[in-house]
């Protein structure tokens, strides 16, 4: 695989500091997320667990860029994701992040190799050769079977297989799972597993998956536990 | 990012295919909507136009005095009813009105096979059809000339029946005159009700009915010029004026105590100020249900974007812009609109071609049905507006919070 060449990707690290999410609750301001300070190397591999509503989603999009925090800041590298435009932060996400969901968010109407191709719509009207090329490779080195009109005859852990595809296209130096085997059996989630894993491992890419999947936590580097909006960790430790 | 171009046809082919039922339907409410508003606009043009063609020959009306409009139904578009006959010491001058190129007395009364046997003169029937298509035109008594579409066949002897309607089951109430015509010419499709006419010399339908026949009675030529002492009454008198100069003369010289005369042009405008208001009602009908079609669509569109925030709130993760999610909606909804209205333009003129047939079949008024700038009009109107309207799901769509979408379940 002609992506995995770690010196390319060069992650930049990731710095949360003294964020707080909100959201109005009727009358009252709840607070989802408090978080003073949180460092992630470039090429980790992090697992962010915690009980439901504890609101490890809610930090995964917040790293992402995908909302806008009460206050703090979310620096990648030297980049202070909060004081760009929403037209930037889409653009660097588009190329800097991957995203892959535990419904796994398919079009199911389109092909394997079409739904790969989906976020190349966003700025082209027709993928150029070498991003088709790299689409097929993609699906090759994830084991999918491609030659299918529809995603809705695959096997859950292909669909999740696609969606990672998909979230690799562009060769984003960074991959955010929300909950990537909880919809999996255990069989096709350890294959997920092993994959998110060799993104980091192999490719030096920073990974970071929410989960309360034990077979995952067990298996990723380190973890962050959050309660309450409020976290503890990360623990490091070295991946298996 | 300005001068970006994105591609939202992915993500809108799978979204209508997947909602295929809905989107059809919609599409098919857009059409019918659309066809409304085209049927009428065409349909109302078609019988303007046709009717206007039809009263083309008839330039000046001279009638005994009462409705105009009854005079043109009977006389132009040759309707069964009874209209008062014109004084007979009128009936002689306008004969002899020697403004008038042609001046030719209608009579009206049998039928042969429900075509209507009006008696004239023969400059008229020439005059009507511009020139025969077979055969010459009547120059005796006893002879016809066959309208275009009429059921009698070139050379065939007929007793005429008495009366406006055929009398299929023969026996009942059948009067059958004893003279008989032979039918010696064959006019030009005219597009006109007269297409289904015989039409006879005037002394013909005089004689028998017994009345006098405009000429000393050991007279038996056919044609002006008449004595006007021995003309009866007719129900109207076509007039052929030289000029138009003579046309506003003769009007003005025709209206009398005894008399009324009136250019049939100037009667179905009126008349068509009537039907203008219908279209106008009907017009406002078509729009509101057009418009309610498109509040229907809207309502429908935002209930499938419910199902879809989260589809696009995975695109906004997957690096879509703002832009995109707009455009994959707004696609949609006008897809629907370009082509349920481009339907609807193509029931519309079916719909109003087959009303025309229908009309020419029961009235043999050609009706050109053609889609026209009105309909044109309509149809750009009903895809801009889809277009604008499509703008509004598109809007909310695009400002929605991506991370409420994400995490709502």
């Amino acid at each position: 695989m002609n992506d995995a060449k770690p010196g390319n990707l060069r992650p930049p690290a990731l710095r949360v500091e003294d964020l707080r999410v909100g959201y109005s609750n009727g009358a009252s301001a709840v607070t989802a997320l408090e978080i003073d300070r949180l460092s992630v190397p470039g090429g980790a591999l992090l697992a962010v667990t915690g009980p439901s509503g504890s609101g490890k989603s809610t930090l995964l999009y917040a790293i992402g860029g995908l909302l806008k925090p009460r206050r703090g800041r979310v620096l990648w590298g030297e980049r202070d994701l909060l004081g760009e435009s929403e037209t930037a932060r889409d653009r660097w996400r588009r190329h800097t992040v991957g995203f892959a969901f535990q419904d796994f968010h398919l079009l199911a109407e389109l092909s394997p190799l079409q739904n790969v191709l989906l976020p190349a719509s966003f700025e082209r009207f027709a993928a150029p050769r070498a991003v088709r090329e790299r689409a097929h490779a993609l699906l090759d080195r994830l084991e999918v079977p491609q030659a299918r009109a529809s995603t809705s005859g695959l096997s859950r852990g292909e669909q999740q297989r696609v969606a990672i595809a998909r979230a690799l296209l562009f060769d984003p130096p960074v991959i955010l799972a929300d909950e990537p085997t909880a919809s999996l059996d255990a069989k096709s989630g350890a294959v997920v597993i092993d994959i998110l894993m060799q993104l980091s491992t192999r490719d030096g890419r920073t990974v970071i998956a929410v989960s309360h999947d034990q077979a995952l936590l067990k298996r990723f580097a380190s973890t962050v536990a959050l309660d309450h909006g409020r976290m503890s960790g990360p623990e490091w430790r070295a991946a298996s | 990012m300005a001068g970006r171009v994105m591609n939202p046809f992915l993500v809108v082919r799978a979204t209508i295919v997947r909602h295929r039922g809905t989107y059809l339907l919609f599409t098919l409410l857009v059409a019918v909507a659309t066809a409304i508003g085209v049927a009428i606009t065409t349909q109302e043009a078609a019988l303007r136009i046709g009717s206007a063609r039809a009263a083309d020959k008839f330039d000046l009306m001279v009638a005994a005095p009462g409705s105009e409009t009854d005079i043109v139904l009977a006389a132009i578009y040759l309707r069964p009813g009874t209209v008062p006959l014109l004084d007979p010491s009128m009936v002689g001058k306008v004969l002899a009105e020697p403004r008038a190129k042609i001046s030719a007395p209608l009579g009206f009364g049998d039928n042969i096979r429900g075509s209507p046997i009006v008696g004239t003169v023969p400059a008229f029937a020439d005059y009507l059809s511009g020139g025969l298509s077979e055969g010459r035109v009547f120059a005796a008594e006893g002879e016809a000339v066959a309208g275009a579409a009429a059921g009698v066949a070139m050379g065939e002897t007929f007793r005429p029946d008495h009366g406006r309607n055929p009398f299929l089951d023969a026996g009942i109430g059948r009067v059958q005159h004893p003279q008989t015509l032979t039918v010696v010419g064959r006019m030009k499709p005219t597009g006109t009700p007269w297409d289904n006419s015989v039409i006879v010399p005037i002394e013909f339908v005089w004689r028998v009915h017994g009345l006098p026949t405009g000429h000393a009675e050991n007279e038996s030529r056919i044609g002006p010029p008449f004595d006007a002492a021995r003309v009866p009454g007719v129900p109207a008198i076509v007039v052929k004026p030289e000029t138009v100069n003579a046309a506003y003369g003769l009007r003005n010289l025709y209206r009398t105590p005894l008399s009324m005369a009136f250019f049939p042009a100037e009667a179905l405008v009126r008349l068509y100020e009537v039907l203008g208001d219908i279209r106008e009602l009907m017009g406002w009908l078509a729009l509101a249900t057009q418009g309610l079609v498109v509040v229907a669509m809207l309502a429908g569109v935002m209930a499938i974007l419910t199902l879809h925030r989260r589809q696009f709130a995975v695109l906004r993760a997957l690096g879509a812009p703002r832009l995109y999610i707009f455009l994959c909606v707004w696609t949609q909804i006008a897809v629907i609109a370009v082509i349920g209205a481009l339907i609807g333009l193509l029931l519309g003129a079916g719909v109003a071609v087959f009303v025309s047939q229908m009309i020419t079949r029961a009235t043999g008024i050609v009706l050109p049905a053609q889609i026209g700038p009105d309909e044109w009009l309509l149809v750009g109107g009903m895809i801009a507006f889809g277009l604008i309207v499509a703008t509004i799901p598109a809007f909310v769509s695009y400002r929605r919070s991506v991370i409420q979408s994400l995490t709502a379940q």
